[in-house]
């Protein structure tokens, strides 16, 4: 039997665009988080730089059986604060480790064009790079602290068993955030203006001890404690105290925390905007 | 002839992972081709070859001398590396006058030397713009340009042709025949097949870090009596021809195309039946006979394949 | 053309370290990374110039002992180990990562000439980058002020020679852990705000076994301020820092050579 045919569609065009998926960032923090997992040398400065909680958890338990301990070493805000200060040198050998490379080695091999031939944006693409760093630097500042406060909270319920020291988690979560995000930005804007990530890493140390030690001679010089802010580990340690409600350093004492906060608020959007004039690249999908 | 480059029984490691097994070849001068499979071993042994690396095992001599640690020998050597690495911010002129510069030449013989070398390699023009600058050819040829300042005697030059355009590439193969024909060691890694049967019959075949064949590709092709000769005819009278060949002693196939008309044979012993297809040229009406597989590649896929 | 039997030997050292020296130079001193080192070796200069143009009331320090500190812990302390780490690890680990490492191998030069033109090249690009700090902060902070009463120029003079033995010792130790390590930076930075940052402050002999303790000690306008005492804490005298730097930098490139000269480099692509 044969049969005429009356209409055939062998093709359609599709007048649609398909959608971009949420969370794009994620599967390139995934990748760069198992990356980093992969060397010794990250979980070497991980697992060091969780020393120091098990140090204070020591001192904490010692001043359970000793009370009377505590007029020289108190359990109080004091105690967070001194922690979470000391792990800012160890952060900031983490983002060198962790961060230096992360965008510069994209650069100097081509590998952004692979990223951004995908369906990514721009953006993505630096939400996935922030995560990886976020993720890294909360291991050693955010994490132990809070590990910190429970192991402290458990071992001395007596002194920060009350509800209103469960305000110090707040504390240590903001006082994080204000080390974490700065830090971030300044790494992440180091990797994109050198192509090696050993010249990211030490121009990032570079800004870093730069302005501290500026600071310090300017405050010699001066002894004017807005000298404060012509450092990024002064501001941070300012903003830090004014969280923790502790006494200032001689060379902060009146540095408005404001002033310090304001600089590095500034400062980590003056990063992100850096980066994203800096990683210039023909986005596939907009 | 004057054995300049020589293997003797050269092994490899890279850690657990051997890039070469064993390796003895000599070379004297001429241009050879060194022939394999991505990861076969081809650049471990030409940095064996140059002298950057130390064999595990056994000797590799360069001039005479052992060629790791042996630097007096690179008045005489010139490499082409496989690496697309460039000073970026020197000029073409400065980058091979600079290089010229280490092997002893003062300012004024770099330069000449470095301008010429860079005239052979066709780009005069481009000698003063930085080489970062340069296209992906370009780069390749400064690079060769490098090598051969100098007028080195052995040359070992990896991956010569790689991104050059079919002029140069032509233009680059000729200048390893002449090199050749002046009596220069030429050791040419490449996977552009055709261009090097162009330049050289000598061939390097080496396939999981093994030689599997070393010499004139002809007579390599003679040792491979696994694998039959392929031979096409053309002829006005190929069933009479395909009549008389069919007798023949060393015939292991015969087949006529359907759709060309021609007789495709495969044989053991191809000068008794070259004879006998001349004998028969006249009466059969041959008018044209070649032999289908004596190419490097059909060579390199009879050797490399299992 | 030569041939096997006309061999030529190979290059004597130092006309090939300085033709090493000439391309190192040239690929290590007009760079970017170059003018921010210099840019962030400036800020005194920048700062005391500010100084100049706004006097604070009631300055604490004179320009002299101002400048004592900027030099001893902004420069000597601080900046100039920073900047031997950038430079001096990237010595032999910057031809590799650049893959132009091969091109000076497959040369007839020995590799001592290729290390000693390379630690040349190293040692002219940072003292180029630093002398010109030092001198301008002098210029800025003690010249024409009250404060500047005091100052000779032979304490500059010394200054610049402390400068220059710290770079190079800082650079023999940071080449050293450039060659021997594929990963120099972490390492670097522990030995430099760990090791040296905490030891050399320790009480008793600890500082004897860190660089900076010898090195700060060459500065000998130091101010007599109460509170800078925890900068200096413990001092040696000259000579002794001087031979202790001299010879821990040339043990540290002597190692270096040693270890570059039968280490293998893979470059491939």
């Amino acid at each position: 039997m044969s049969s005429s045919q009356i209409y055939e569609q062998h093709y359609r065009r599709l007048d649609a665009s398909i959608p971009l998926r949420a969370q794009r960032w994620i599967p390139i923090a995934r990748e760069g988080l198992k990356a980093l997992v992969g060397f010794r040398a990250f979980l070497g400065l991980i697992a060091i730089g969780w020393l120091p909680v098990f140090g204070r958890l020591v001192q904490v338990y010692f001043t359970t059986r000793f009370p009377e301990a505590r007029r020289v070493v108190p359990v109080d805000d004091k105690l967070f604060f001194d922690f979470m200060a000391m792990q800012l040198p160890w952060m900031l050998l983490m983002s060198a480790y962790a961060g230096a490379g992360l965008i510069a080695n994209d650069m100097r091999t081509g590998g952004l064009l692979l990223y951004l031939s995908r369906p990514l944006t721009l953006v993505d693409y630096i939400l996935g790079k922030f995560s990886i760093l976020f993720a890294s630097l909360s291991m050693v500042t955010l994490i132990p602290g809070v590990v910190l406060f429970l192991g402290a909270r458990s071992l001395a319920p007596d002194v920060l068993g009350d509800a209103a020291h469960l305000l110090l988690l707040p504390k240590i979560i903001g006082f994080s955030l204000v080390m974490i995000l700065p830090t971030i930005g300044l790494v992440l804007v180091m990797s994109a203006l050198a192509r090696n990530p050993r010249f990211a890493g030490l121009g990032f140390f570079f800004v870093f001890v730069g302005t501290t030690v500026a600071q310090g001679i300017a405050w010699q010089a001066t002894r004017s404690p807005y000298a404060g802010l012509a450092s990024i580990q002064a501001c941070m340690r300012r903003v830090g105290e004014w969280i923790f409600q502790v006494k200032p350093t001689r060379m902060t004492a009146a540095l408005p925390a404001e002033w310090a906060l304001l600089v590095l608020v500034l400062l980590a959007l003056g990063c992100f905007y850096v980066l994203k004039t800096r990683v210039r690249a023909v986005e596939v999908v907009k | 002839m004057t054995a300049r480059v020589v293997f003797k029984k050269a092994s490899r490691w890279y850690g657990p992972v051997m890039a070469l097994n064993d390796v003895s070849f000599e070379l004297g001068p001429g241009v050879y081709g060194l022939l394999g499979p991505n990861g076969a071993g081809k650049s471990s042994l030409l940095k064996l070859a140059s002298g950057q690396l130390r064999p595990s095992q056994g000797t590799v001599e360069l001039l005479g001398r052992p060629a790791f640690g042996s630097p007096d020998v690179f008045h005489s050597v010139g490499l082409c590396s496989d690496t697309d690495a460039l000073f970026e911010d020197f000029t073409g002129l400065q980058f091979v006058s600079a290089l010229l510069s280490l092997n002893g030449f003062d300012e004024v013989q770099a330069r000449k030397l470095a301008t010429e070398a860079i005239e052979t390699v066709d780009l005069k023009d481009a000698m003063h713009r930085k080489v970062g600058g340069y296209s992906k050819g370009m780069r390749q040829r400064i690079k060769l340009a490098q090598s051969l300042a100098h007028r080195p005697e052995v040359l070992f030059l990896d991956e010569p042709l790689t991104g050059m355009d079919p002029q140069n590439r032509k233009r680059i193969s000729d200048l390893m025949k002449r090199l050749g024909d002046d009596g220069r060691t030429v050791l040419v890694s490449t996977h552009i097949l055709h261009e090097l049967e162009q330049v050289t019959r000598r061939v390097l075949l080496i396939h999981n870090g093994r030689v599997l064949a070393e010499g004139d590709l002809g007579e390599i092709r003679d040792l491979l009596d696994r694998h039959p000769r392929s031979v096409r005819i053309k002829a006005a009278d190929t069933r009479g021809l395909a009549r008389e060949l069919v007798s023949l002693p060393d015939l292991v196939s015969l087949n006529l195309e359907d759709a060309t008309g021609h007789l495709l044979a495969e044989i053991r012993k191809p000068d008794a039946f070259f004879s006998k297809v001349q004998e028969l040229s006249a009466a059969c009406g041959v008018e044209e006979m070649w032999v289908t597989d004596e190419n490097l590649e059909s060579v390199f896929s009879y050797l490399v394949s299992k | 053309m030569t041939t096997a039997d006309q061999a030529l030997p190979v290059r004597p050292l130092w006309p090939a370290a300085k033709d090493v020296f000439f391309i190192s130079i040239e690929r290590m001193l007009p760079r970017p990374r170059s003018f921010w080192v210099f840019a962030l070796l400036a800020l005194p200069v920048f700062f005391g110039v500010l100084l100049r143009i706004y006097p604070p009331k009631d300055l604490p320090l004179t320009g002299f002992e101002l400048d004592g500190i900027v030099v001893a812990l902004f420069f000597i302390r601080n900046l100039l180990p920073l900047v031997a780490l950038l430079f001096g690890s990237a010595l032999i680990s910057d031809a590799v990562d650049s893959k132009t490492l091969t091109y000076f191998l497959t040369r007839p030069i020995s590799r001592l000439s290729i290390f000693l033109g390379e630690f040349m090249a190293y040692l002219v690009t940072v003292l180029t980058l630093t002398v010109p700090c030092v001198v301008l902060t002098y210029l800025v902070l003690c010249v024409g002020t009250p404060q500047g009463t005091g100052f000779g120029a032979t304490d500059l003079v010394q200054d610049l020679g402390a400068c220059a033995l710290t770079l190079f010792t800082y650079g023999g130790v940071f080449a050293l852990l450039g060659v021997s390590l594929k990963r120099p930076l972490i390492p670097g930075l522990l030995f430099l705000f760990v090791w040296e940052g905490f030891v050399a402050n320790f009480p008793g002999d600890a500082p004897n076994y860190t660089l900076t303790a010898y090195a700060r000690s060459l500065i000998r306008h130091r101010p007599s301020e109460e509170g800078l005492a925890e900068l200096f804490s413990k001092f040696f005298p000259v000579g002794e820092s001087v031979l202790v730097l001299g010879i821990v930098g040339v043990v540290s490139l002597a190692l270096a050579i040693w270890i570059f000269s039968r280490r293998e480099y893979v470059i491939s692509s």
